[in-house]
């Protein structure tokens, strides 16, 4: 054993050389220009994640009288849309969705059997979807398209297929 | 591997600092664009 | 100058150390080959009907693929690795080397427990088994013994540590033991989440004592554990990167009190940011999401600290083989050295990882990539990449270490590296594009109905990564086996026997007593856990509904 002898009286020092010193304010500074992007991006330009909504039974929530036992969309009088969707193995339904462009819809997705995802491909809508709760995200329509909704989440076997097309009209 | 010579003193990690600049120039590039692609994309409000 | 303190583990601490190895590999050898049949599956070439009766489907061999490579290999490896960096660096034998054969034992009772049901096709459910997900009940008791395993191995490492403070007070703890303390110590507070999660919930559903789960709860419990599980991979990578790899380079650690800030602000900072693994979650408050991705944020800043200490230490040892100029030293490293490059190429993965991980934190812009293919092309940036080759390249010289062999090839060793590299460039270049244009993860694309003809190019190149990753991943395997089972006894001149530990430029007694000092770091920890995660986990466990009954796939 060669270790050194311990002076406890040793005189100690962090010893930071000034380049480490400042990669390390460099590295703050570019965290905090990161994170004012995010958060204005999140709190003032509206591109929110989504958060609690709703929780319901998934053993009953496709039976009986909720919006989930007769799922699509409830079109509003100013023309925006609330569009209710049931993910189960390994489906979406509806699977087939049209809505006029320039509308607001208003997603309201739920599982009644195990985890899904819920990601509209070309937007920013991308949603866990769990038994007992109801993911919730809105968007505006410009551009009239072909937009699909797929599943992200593995629930299964033919978890591959399950998917389903929203179609923006003129 | 011995230790060649003692550099200690003069030793200023300039090299470390070239490549930690590029890796921030990339990394702030590759976020960037990932953040204008979310831009691109639409709000989403909840 | 000081010569490198020598002290040789005994014959039976070296066999302890290479059980563990030899379970890891052997892990790592089954796990790997799902990874590429995956791939190929991308473009249309599907194995899988091959393998009936053996594995009955894609996610079998998914299954197989995560538990053997991200949860098997790595605890393994690292439970026999953190078992070698506490006697060395202590240079004293385990206070209780019983305690830490149960604690092994236990993980392999654990391993065996948990395989069985997934080589049976009723545990397909992934490594991340999100409930309502269900698999047979022994899956959980096996995934719950090989963590409680790995706890008392630590607690064998935290009795050894206290044994030899008693012995040595007022010493700095060697640094690779110290990285090894916090790994474990942390990893003790991070699995009380998925402990909870298993116990109170997953096991008496499985058992049917209660009919259903809260799949939103067992979320949140998880992914306390998930993401401190990516520290408990990657800090003894660390370990090695710091207390090791400056040594291998020819040089010395370029800042002790650094490394060790960086090992405390990994303890303080590793748990409490979990919701940002459920941004999109339905059932997590926004602001809680944003003030985990804060958090998150900042456990980048150790991980950049780490980038400077470690490069530099690099620069060093390259400008005193003879470097010059801004960027002279790189190519004056020791590449030929299969252990040092492929730490060095693991560093260089990293920073992509990094880069895509403080993406993934970035809390609105998670909503571009979330369960996407970007996720697993990150996921291989890290734990397959800074984790995964830099255990390859400890291997290279632990294995020759505690075998007392030479190295069947270095040549074929520097080799592997380099096309681990390059195939990891392409598979996960390939990935993230993919989820940039929306693939989702873990899905067989090539039978999906949805692919738009622009992902057919990235596709094929998640293939072509993957079959070099594939031919990479077995050289490595081979070259350790024709290694262990070698009649060369002892390493040839210029081989590595003796383990590599750098000192630093400045003593690491020079570094101030209060950087080891764990009661104020310990109740920081908890302080901030209690606080990032109290006030939700009371939320959501008083609004308990287990109302799931579950399906098995």
């Amino acid at each position: 054993m060669s270790e050194e002898t311990p002076e406890v009286s040793a005189e100690t020092s962090l010893h930071i050389d000034p380049y480490e010193r400042n990669w390390m304010r460099l590295t703050v500074v570019l965290l905090v220009v990161f994170a004012t992007a995010v958060t204005i991006a999140g709190f003032a330009l509206g591109f929110q994640v989504p958060s609690p909504e709703e929780r319901v039974d998934p053993r009953t929530v496709a039976i009986g009288d909720g919006p989930f036992a007769d799922p699509g969309l409830r079109e509003y009088p100013d023309g925006s849309y609330d569009l209710y969707i049931v993910s189960q193995m390994f489906s979406f339904s509806p699977n087939e969705v049209t809505v006029r462009a320039g509308s607001e819809v208003t997603f309201y997705v739920t599982s009644i059997d195990v985890q899904h995802g819920f990601k509209l491909q070309n937007t920013n809508v991308n949603m866990q979807i769990v038994p007992g709760q109801v993911s919730k995200l809105t968007v505006t329509f410009d551009e009239p398209g072909t937009y699909d909704y797929i599943c992200t989440e593995y629930c299964g076997s033919a978890h591959a297929q399950m998917y389903g097309t929203l179609t923006v009209e003129k | 591997m011995e230790e060649i010579k003692s550099t200690e003193e003069e030793f200023h990690p300039k090299g470390t600092a070239l490549v930690l600049a590029i890796f921030v120039l990339v990394l702030i590039l590759l976020w960037g664009t990932v953040y204008l692609i979310l831009l691109s994309r639409g709000m989403t409000t909840v | 100058m000081l010569t490198t303190p020598t002290y040789e583990l005994t014959k039976s601490e070296k066999s302890f150390v290479s059980i563990h190895l030899l379970f890891a590999f052997v892990a790592l050898a089954i796990g790997t080959l799902f990874g590429p049949l995956q791939a190929f599956e991308f473009s249309g070439v599907d194995f899988y009907p091959l393998l009936e009766p053996v594995i009955q489907s894609y996610y079998q061999g998914l299954t197989l693929h995560g538990v053997l490579n991200a949860l098997i290999f790595t605890t393994f490896f690292i439970t026999g690795f953190l078992t070698l960096t506490t006697i060395y660096g202590l240079k004293r034998p385990l206070k209780y080397p019983l305690l830490n054969q149960i604690g092994f034992w236990t993980m392999v009772v654990g391993l065996v427990m948990a395989a069985v049901p997934i080589l049976l096709n009723q545990a397909s459910v992934l490594y991340t088994f999100y409930p309502p997900l269900k698999a047979n009940v022994f899956f959980y008791f096996g995934l719950t013994l090989v963590v409680v395993g790995s706890w008392i191995e630590g607690y064998g490492f935290i009795f050894t540590w206290r044994e030899w403070r008693k012995e040595n007070p007022g010493v700095r703890t060697p640094l690779m033991t110290f990285g090894g303390l916090i790994t474990m110590v942390m990893w003790q507070l991070a699995t009380l989440g998925v402990a909870v999660e298993i116990l109170t919930m997953l096991i008496p559903w499985a058992l049917g004592w209660i009919d259903g789960v809260d799949p939103q709860l067992a979320r949140t419990y998880f992914w306390f554990t998930g993401h401190p599980l990516v520290y408990f991979w990657l800090l003894p990578a660390y370990v090695s990167w710091y207390a090791m790899l400056p040594k291998q380079a020819g040089g010395k650690l370029f800042s002790d009190s650094l490394a060790r800030i960086a090992f405390w602000l990994f303890l303080l900072l590793s748990v409490p940011l979990g919701f940002h693994h459920q941004f999109v979650d339905p059932g997590v408050p926004a602001g809680w999401k944003y003030i985990h991705a804060v958090l998150t944020y900042s456990v980048f800043f150790p991980s950049m600290i780490t980038a400077f200490t470690v490069i530099a230490s690099l620069e060093r040892a390259g400008r005193a083989r003879g470097g010059k100029g801004w960027l002279g030293w790189i190519p004056k490293l020791p590449w030929n050295d299969p252990s040092v490059s492929a730490q060095l190429l693991a560093g260089i993965l990293f920073f992509f990882g990094g880069i895509g991980g403080i993406t993934n934190a970035s809390y609105n812009i998670n909503l571009v990539i979330h369960n996407t293919a970007w996720v697993s092309g990150h996921f291989h940036l890290t734990v397959a990449s800074a984790v995964a080759l830099s255990f390859m390249g400890i291997s290279y010289w632990l294995v020759p270490y505690l075998r007392g062999k030479r190295l069947w090839s270095r040549k074929w060793a520097v080799i592997q590296t380099w096309l681990w590299f390059v195939g990891m460039l392409i598979f996960s270049n390939a990935m993230h594009v993919l989820g940039l244009l929306g693939a989702p993860r873990r899905t067989p694309l090539g039978e999906a109905p949805y692919i738009p003809e622009e992902w057919s190019g990235h596709l094929l190149r998640t293939s072509i990564g993957g079959a070099i990753l594939m031919v990479s991943a077995y050289m490595f395997i081979y070259n350790i086996a024709r290694t262990w089972w070698s009649k060369k006894l002892n390493a040839g001149p210029g081989e590595l026997v003796e383990i590599p530990a750098a000192e630093s430029v400045h003593p690491a007694q020079q570094t101030p007593a209060k950087l080891d000092w764990w009661t104020p770091w310990l109740i920081g920890t908890v302080a901030l856990i209690l606080v990032a995660y109290g006030p939700q986990l009371i939320e959501q466990i008083g609004n308990i509904d287990l109302s799931s009954p579950g399906v098995m796939p």
